[in-house]
């Protein structure tokens, strides 16, 4: 990381960090309509095009992610509010890392389930990604039960994140929830 | 247990045929890719006999019957699995079985062959061509193939989903079978 930290987040780090959520919003929704679409004739065009989407979400996610992190190496982001209590700038810290492992990890597992499962991504609907791994039943159920289990952790630690967030907002009343929505600078 | 004690009845009567071939069932496949809005997926059919007799340098008197659990069929999902045995598709509760036999086999050189067939789903039977090459390896055979088909033909996924822009027409089995034992009576 850069030995001087900027004082603020630029205008492509809060527009790529608002990006990855609204993806990975879309991808919850995305995945809650496919389970919740029958698999009928009437329907199964929608479906399948329900968990395209999810998966272009996802990689997408990891795509930016891996844009997000090489420009945090290059521009690096601003400190943790150095008055903050130390357990506080910890936690801070700890769900930051939490968030990026699973930014990471919750596509590839993803990946690597479609891949079990003999369903290839095919990007945007132009570009067929190669297949992690070959097609297996018992893998797939595997990776499948650790991908929910990531999803859920990716839910709990955004819950943590977005309360963080409105904590310092509404309580503290300082300028953390500003560095990435600077409309709220006061 | 029983699997063991099934496995040494096919061997011993494999041998009393006089040593026709055996399929390993742990290193063969019987799949097939097919594709729904234009994106390949793959699902197989875990459950088959394969009666086969295959002497590479003998191809014109290759024997191949393959008969298939259809309800056994593993397109990646509970509920992709239990569409596909309903009536629209393969029918499963009045045809449980399909069936493929060989018709003839001719050598292509290189170690591969053209295979013709007839295959037999939901009570339709059709002529198929396919190709396959055969790869010796030690004591085992390696019978690695395909066969492109039309699930119409069939009557697969039959009225509503006819639709080919969502699940294509064209379908096409692939399939590993390796042998061990010898060809020949």
């Amino acid at each position: 990381m850069k030995s001087t930290q900027p004082s603020n987040y630029n205008a492509l780090q809060i527009g790529l960090h608002w990006l990855t959520a609204l993806l990975i919003l879309a991808a919850f929704i995305l995945v809650w309509s496919f389970d919740n679409t029958p698999l009928a004739p009437a329907t199964f065009k929608l479906k399948l095009q329900l968990i395209a989407w999810h998966k272009w979400a996802g990689i997408t996610v990891l795509m930016l992610f891996a844009l997000r992190m090489a420009y945090k190496l290059v521009r690096g982001t601003p400190a943790i509010d150095p008055n903050l209590p130390a357990l506080q700038r910890k936690m801070a810290l700890g769900v930051h890392h939490l968030l990026y492992l699973l930014m990471l990890a919750l596509p590839l597992v993803g990946w690597l389930l479609t891949s079990a499962k003999g369903y290839p991504v095919m990007l945007y609907g132009i570009w067929q990604m190669p297949d992690l791994i070959s097609p297996n039943e018992e893998m797939a159920h595997t990776l499948k039960e650790i991908h929910e289990w990531l999803a859920n952790g990716l839910m709990l630690c955004i819950a943590l994140h977005v309360a963080g967030a409105l904590k310092h907002y509404f309580i503290d009343k300082d300028g953390t929830l500003a560095r990435m929505l600077p409309f709220l600078k006061r | 247990m029983l699997r063991s004690m099934l496995a040494a009845t096919f061997l011993f009567s494999a041998l009393g045929a006089q040593a026709a071939q055996t399929v390993v069932p742990q290193k063969s496949r019987i799949g097939f890719t097919f594709s729904q809005m234009n994106t390949p997926a793959d699902g197989l059919f875990k459950n088959y006999t394969a009666a086969i007799d295959f002497d590479p340098a003998k191809p014109e008197s290759a024997k191949a019957q393959i008969v298939i659990d259809l309800a056994s069929i593993d397109v990646g999902g509970p509920d992709g699995n239990a569409e596909a045995k309903k009536k629209a598709w393969f029918d499963v509760a009045s045809n449980p079985k399909g069936t493929f036999t060989a018709t003839s086999v001719k050598a292509l050189g290189g170690g591969k062959f053209e295979t013709k067939g007839k295959l037999t789903i939901k009570g339709i039977s059709r002529d198929v061509v396919g190709q396959m090459s055969a790869k010796q390896q030690g004591a085992e055979l390696i019978l690695e193939g395909s066969v492109p088909l039309l699930r119409l033909n069939y009557k697969l996924g039959d009225g509503a989903w006819a639709d080919t822009g969502t699940v294509a027409d064209e379908v096409t089995v692939k399939y590993k079978l390796v042998l061990t034992g010898k060809a020949g009576k």
